[in-house]
This record gives C-alpha cells, structure tokens and sequence, in this order.
C-alpha cells in the first residue's frame, strides 16, 4: 500500500503538466451556460486538442484510439488536468465518462469501431436515455416500449425519456427500452440500444433548471425506427449492461470534480482571509472539515482505482455507492459555504453571467441536483446498505402488485 | 398561561390567506398569475392586503391601524411566507410602528441597513415611495457619533445600479453606489434598535411560512408519487425526510411566537427590564427558522427528486427566498453570537 508515483508515472505527470501549461493560454474564454451550440463546439475543440496530443481516452484501448495507459494514469491525467484549470469534459461527459467505457466493456467490435474513435476525437457528443416520468428511482420500470418491424432490421421505439442531459447538442443517446412483455419480469425486458439523436419521430422539449438553464430535455419517441444492428449486447439483457454503466458513471463520472472541489475550497479559504470571515472560527473549522473530506474522497478514489486496476473487468464496484453519497453532499457543503463567506454577495449573479463553469450562485443551484441525479442519496444508502452490508429490504406493502426486485437505479 | 392562538389571530390568519391565495405567486401551485409590476411587486396584491391592515398591525386604532400587537404580525407574516408574497412587506410594516402615516400601505417603504458594511443591496427600489436606512452617525458629537441613527429617504436621490441577474428572480436588486446624503433623522439608535429586532421577527415568521408550505408539498408528493410499486412516502428514507421537516417547521413556529409573545409583554410593560430576554428569542427564532426555511426547501427538493431541480416545480424560489431572508436582520452566526451574550 503506497500512493508514490511509479518513474514511469512521474514522467507522464510532468509531461502532461508541460503540456498543459503550453495549451491552456491558447483556449479563448468559456461560451455563457446556455449557448448549447458554443457549449458544444468549446468542449470538442478541447477534446480534440486532447485527442491530437494523445491524452484522450488514456485508459481506454490502443486499437481504439485510446492509449491503453493504466487507470492510475487516467487518475494522474484527471488531477493534473484539474490543478492546472483546464476545461472538464462538459458536453462529452456521457460519450467520455459511462457510454464509451460501456461500450468498451459490452458492445460488438462494429460499434466500437464506429463510435469509439469518434468520441475519443470529440467528433461524437452522446446523451444518456434512461430515465421516464414514472421510472426514475425505479429504473427498471420503464415503459419505451421498442417492438421488432416485420422486415427484421429495426425496432419499432415509442414512448417518453426525460431529464436528457445535453439531449440538444448530441449525436447519440444510449437507450433503454423494453423488448420484453409490458407485464412480464421488470428486469428481463429491457434492451440497451444506440439511439441517433437525428432519427424522424424524435421531440426534445427543453426542460429549464432551478438555475435556469435548459441542459436537459423531455423526448417524446413516436414509432422511431432503430436498426437492430445498434443494439449492445442481447435482447433482454439491457439491465446488466445499465448496470455496469451506472458504475462508470457514479465511480469515475465525478472524479476530477473532487480536484476541481479542492481548489475551489482554497479559494473560498482566500476569500476569507480577505473579507474577514476567517476571523470566526465556525466558517475556518467548516473549510478545514472539507478539506479533510475532499482529501479523504480523493483517497477513496484511489482506493477505488487500485481495485479497479487489479480487478478482472476493470468495472468499478458497488463502493461507487459511498463515493457517490458522501461527494455529493459534500459538494452541496462547498456551495453553501462559498456563498456564507460570501455574504450578501451570493444574492447576486456575475454580472455578466458568462461563465458556466464555477459561477458561485450557479453552482450552488447545480449542486442541488447532485443529490439525486445518477441515482438519489437515498437510493445509494439503499445500495450500501443492502448490496455492500447484506441488510434485508424494506418490508413490501402487503398490497403492492409489482414486487421490489434487484436494485434501484 | 394559554400559549394557543387566539380565535382572533387564526381569523386574521385566514382572511390574509383568503387575499392571498386570490393572487397566487409563480412557483406557488396555480401559479399563472400575472406577472409581478413594477419593482417586482404585484399591485393589486398589495392594494387587497393593505385594506386588510396588514401594514398597520402594531398601529394604534387611533393612528388607522389594526391596535394588534406582534402575535397578530407574526400569523400575518407566516402566511406571507406560505404564498411566497413578494414585496417590501416587512420594511413597510416597520416603517408603520415608527411614522403611522405608512399604515394604510398607501406607500411602500423599503429599508437598508448600512450598519454592517459592504456590498449594500437594495431591494425593490423601484417600487419605493420611500427608504428607510439605518446607518453610524459619522462626526464628534458625543453620544450619537458611532451610533446607528434612522433616515428617511427619497428614494430617487439614492445613487444606486440595478443588479443584473439577482439569484431570486423576483426581487429585483439594486447596488448602492454611496451612502445617501440627505435625509431626515427619523430615529435614533435605540429605534434602529427595535427595527431591526421586529425585522428581525417579521423574516424568522415569513420563514416559517416558507418552512410549513414546503413540509405540506413535500407530503401531499410523497403520497401521491409512486416508485417501485408504493408511495415513495412509505419508505423510511423519504418518511423520515418529511418528518424532519415537519419537526423544524414546528420547533421554528414555536420559537417565533414565543419571541412574538416576549416582545409583546416588553412592549406594553414596566421599563424594558426584559428586553434582553425578548430579544435573545428573537435571535432564536430568527436562527431556528432560516434553518427550517432553507433544511426544507433542500428536502422539498430531494423528496421531488428531478421534478425538485426544475424551474417548472418551483420550489426554487423558495429555496432563493430562504437563502435571501437567512441574510437580512441578522444572519444566523451573528444571532447565536447575541443569544450567547444573554447567557
Ligand atoms: C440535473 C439532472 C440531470 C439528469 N440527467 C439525466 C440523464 O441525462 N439521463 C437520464 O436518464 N436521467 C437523468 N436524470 C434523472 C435522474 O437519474 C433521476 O432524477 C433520479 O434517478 C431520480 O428519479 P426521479 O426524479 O424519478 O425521482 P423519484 O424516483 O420519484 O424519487 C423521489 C424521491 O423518492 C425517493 N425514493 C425513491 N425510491 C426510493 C426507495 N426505494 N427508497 C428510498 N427512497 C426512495 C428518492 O430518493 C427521492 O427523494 C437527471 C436528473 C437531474 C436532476
């Protein structure tokens, strides 16, 4: 047990820190938060930049595109990337942090072929259907009903997602339909499909956010016709495969966030120092308790990391349940903190609102939504509780018709 | 000893609510009323509110006020809170127990308070008639220098700059550029003093109002929303979410009537021997109810899990509303720091 780097790892850190250096003065300013199209072309022209200089998809294979560099490097390039203010993947969080790797990990080497490349050249920007109106918590109760055309070839998608991040700007949405009889088992009918966003029969309504951006959307699918040969793995088998999405996406999606939460503590710690705040002692232990909790994630993180690497599939475990609670309360802490030092300060926007990154009072909305997206706080507990600790279910309501099986989202 | 509300205080109660829920704020359930007026106060809310007398509450009959005292102003202001009223309500009913001329709510009156140093935001001051500000008294002069005094000022003589993007969208906000430079004394500390204590009351009961309507929301959600086959209310982790929510609305409505009640007795009593108690349980009220304004809104949220993160639920505004309020008339640390002097 150590946390040194390896030569190998120390060289690739000052290489990449050289790098970053040299790129990031060239980088014009971040578009404002709800210019999707400038949002989009931001964060591919950064993956691209990426891409070029052979920092994309570092952990993911080298017959891909990728560099087929060890998580621990993945980890290294995240925190460098982070210290040094970089852009985060924005746009490309889904094709980058849990459709990719899924894909990766389940998908036929068509597929791959296909789409790997192109996300890894920032060429291919995904969004993430799963959630429906009456299927949040409970995933597997999801209704999309997708039905097979008679010529074989496509499957015939009708039904309602929502709270599709990014759904304006993206190319592809990884989708959950039910293959399976509407009545039949909940967890047995669900295919995993690869939806391109341009098929006819596709709506978006645009959903606004408590901060009043509209980063996601309600789709409306009527008989939109998906060919069969996008499908990933077998019919049926679409909520295993969600499965080891979810793990990507609670155990490596908010990584680099816990870098960006550690800087953005130092500053708040600045701010204090300055507008003497510092001088209660509340606000000081409440920035020291942080920093020993983002320093402790980060160290989960690793901990996380180093069994991934030395795991058979590289899938993260269900420990991404405790990084996923304990960050994302964490994260709300940050916020409230940043606007008590704040003062009457935090009742006001930037003047200029332009930055979508790291605005406080924009933030602070944001990180409302930690809590409950990628699976709410109390779904997680459910998780450590019950999938970690082995404690029974919640006893069923003797009236309930659909029995509570497997897990929540 | 009968620490119930009278049957007169819950019918002033209910006739405010009756107003109120005529001109329904956005973000409130029926919440397509029109658009808020100038300065982001809705006109025909307050016209309806002020014949009710509910600016001139602590008025004496004599002066065109109610004669009521501060548990009659804490149930008006709860139900403020409820609907999510917005407006200088509480500047303006200050500005009453001081100059009765605002009684009527003929004006509406917005109060800053300088006394705690910069940024100096101003709300709703566009909609002004007039402004109240509590500030030091600069100069020598022994006894009043170093201490707060009150001014009345124009509002049109104030050099200030609107705000662009205020995070509650509907209070427009406004950047005091320097301290006024006219303006009549209208008070002295010990009225600056006692306004900014009854503000003080007036927010922590608005607060509860916030708290309350949350906890109702959040329950009417949990038994009707259905996951995994049940109400999303019959599992112990939302269950308890409300609970909480409900216990802090009520230790927090609690707090305030007994401040309410505390205040009361000072008021009308001997010399003022009880202040510093009356006024320790005004900080406890304040800090309980920021605390279950702002704790609920959070856990409103959660419970309506993505539903909670849209601007279309609303619950936003409560939550933008509990954040502003837990910052004026004292914020919770400065508050607790004045309940631990009485101790
Ligand atoms: C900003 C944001 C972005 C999102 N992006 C996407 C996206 O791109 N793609 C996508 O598919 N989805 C996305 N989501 C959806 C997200 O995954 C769901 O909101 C989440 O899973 C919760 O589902 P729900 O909103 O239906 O809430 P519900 O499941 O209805 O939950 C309501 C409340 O009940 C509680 N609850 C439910 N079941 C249980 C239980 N068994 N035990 C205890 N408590 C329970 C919840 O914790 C919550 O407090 C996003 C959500 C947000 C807020």
């Amino acid at each position: 047990m150590q946390l040194r780097d390896t030569p190998a790892q120390q060289r690739f850190r000052e290489e990449l820190r050289a790098w970053l250096r040299a790129v990031l003065p060239t980088l014009d300013r971040q578009p404002s938060q709800d210019d999707w199209p400038a949002r989009r072309s931001y964060d591919s022209h950064w993956q691209a930049l990426l891409h070029q200089a052979g920092y994309a998809g570092l952990n993911w294979p080298a017959e891909y595109g990728g560099r087929g560099a060890t998580p621990t490097e993945h980890l290294i390039f995240l925190e460098e990337s982070e210290l040094a203010g970089a852009p985060y993947v924005g746009v490309n969080f889904v094709g980058l942090l849990h459709a990719g790797p899924t894909l990766i990990a389940e998908a036929g080497p068509e597929q791959r072929e296909r789409h790997i490349p192109a996300i890894l050249r920032g060429e291919e920007i995904w969004c993430q259907g799963f959630s429906e109106p009456d299927a949040g918590s409970d995933l597997a109760a999801l209704r999309t009903r997708a039905v097979l055309d008679s010529d074989g070839e496509h499957y015939v998608v009708n039904g309602r997602k929502i709270w599709t991040s990014h759904a304006e700007v993206a190319d592809f949405c990884e989708l959950l339909v039910r293959t399976g009889p509407p009545d039949g088992p909940k967890h047995q009918g669900i295919t995993w499909l690869i939806m391109p966003m341009d098929t006819p029969g596709l709506t978006l309504r645009p959903l606004k956010t408590a901060g009043g951006s509209t980063e996601f959307s309600e789709m409306i699918l009527e008989d939109v016709r998906i060919p069969v040969a996008n499908r990933v793995g077998n019919e049926g088998d679409g909520w295993r495969i969600a499965m080891v999405t979810f793990a990507f996406e609670r155990g490596t999606g908010f990584v680099a966030e816990v870098v960006w939460a550690r800087r953005r503590l130092l500053e708040i710690a600045a701010l204090a120092r300055e507008n003497a705040t510092w001088e209660d002692s509340e606000i000081r232990r409440r920035i020291a308790r942080l920093a020993a909790e983002f320093d402790a994630l980060w160290a989960l993180v690793k901990r996380n990391v180093s069994e991934a690497e030395h795991s058979a599939d590289g899938i993260p475990g269900p420990g991404s349940s405790v990084f996923k609670l304990r960050f994302s309360e964490a994260r709300q802490h940050l916020d409230d903190l940043h606007a008590e030092v704040r003062g009457r300060d935090s009742l006001a926007f930037d003047d200029d609102l332009c930055t979508y990154d790291g605005e406080p009072g924009y933030e602070r909305l944001r990180s409302l939504a930690y809590t409950i997206a990628a699976g709410t706080s109390q779904v997680q507990r459910n998780i450590i509780g019950e999938r970690i600790l082995g404690l029974p279910k919640e006893p069923k309501e003797p009236s309930a018709a659909s029995a509570a099986k497997g897990d929540g989202r | 000893m009968d620490f119930r509300p009278t049957q007169d205080q819950l019918a002033l109660a209910g006739a405010v609510r009756d107003v109120l829920g005529k001109h329904p704020a956005p973000g409130t359930p029926g919440q397509d009323g029109p658009e808020p007026g100038v300065g982001g106060v809705a006109g025909a809310l307050w016209r309806d509110l002020a014949e009710l007398g509910i600016f001139g509450v602590r008025v004496p009959e004599a002066d065109g006020g109610l004669g009521l005292g501060h548990p009659e102003s804490v149930h008006v202001f709860e139900e403020l809170g409820r609907s999510l009223a917005t407006g200088p309500f509480t500047a303006t009913a200050l500005a009453a127990t001081l100059l009765p001329e605002y009684a009527a709510g003929r004006h509406r009156v917005g109060l800053g308070d300088l006394t705690g140093g910069a940024p100096q935001l101003l709300e709703h001051l566009d909609a002004l008639d007039a402004l109240l500000v509590i500030e030091i008294v600069d100069g020598e002069t022994p006894g009043v220098a170093g201490h707060s005094q009150v001014l009345r000022v124009e509002p049109i003589e104030l050099r200030a700059d609107a705000v662009p993007h205020p995070v509650d969208p509907r209070v427009p906000l406004h950047r005091l550029r320097q301290k006024p430079l006219r303006g009549e004394i209208v008070g002295d500390a010990g009225t600056a003093d006692a306004l900014l204590r009854e503000g003080a009351l007036l927010t922590a009961a608005y607060q509860v109002g916030i708290a309350a309507v949350l906890t109702e929301r959040a329950v009417a959600y949990a038994k009707q929303r259905t996951q995994f086959g049940r109400a999303i209310g019959s599992f112990q982790a939302v269950k308890h979410l409300c609970a909480d929510m409900f216990a802090r609305a009520e230790l927090a409505r609690a707090a305030v009537h007994s401040a309410a009640v505390q205040l009361a007795d000072e008021a009308v009593g001997s010399d003022g021997a009880d202040l510093p108690a009356a006024a320790a349980a005004v900080s406890a009220a304040k800090l309980l109810a920021d605390d279950a304004a702002v704790a609920n809104a959070r856990a409103a949220i959660q419970v309506h899990g993505g539903m909670g993160c849209t601007w279309e639920m609303g619950l936003h505004f409560y939550l933008k509303r509990a954040w502003a309020l837990s910052l004026a008339y004292g914020r919770a640390a400065e508050h607790a720091d004045l309940i631990s002097e009485s101790l």
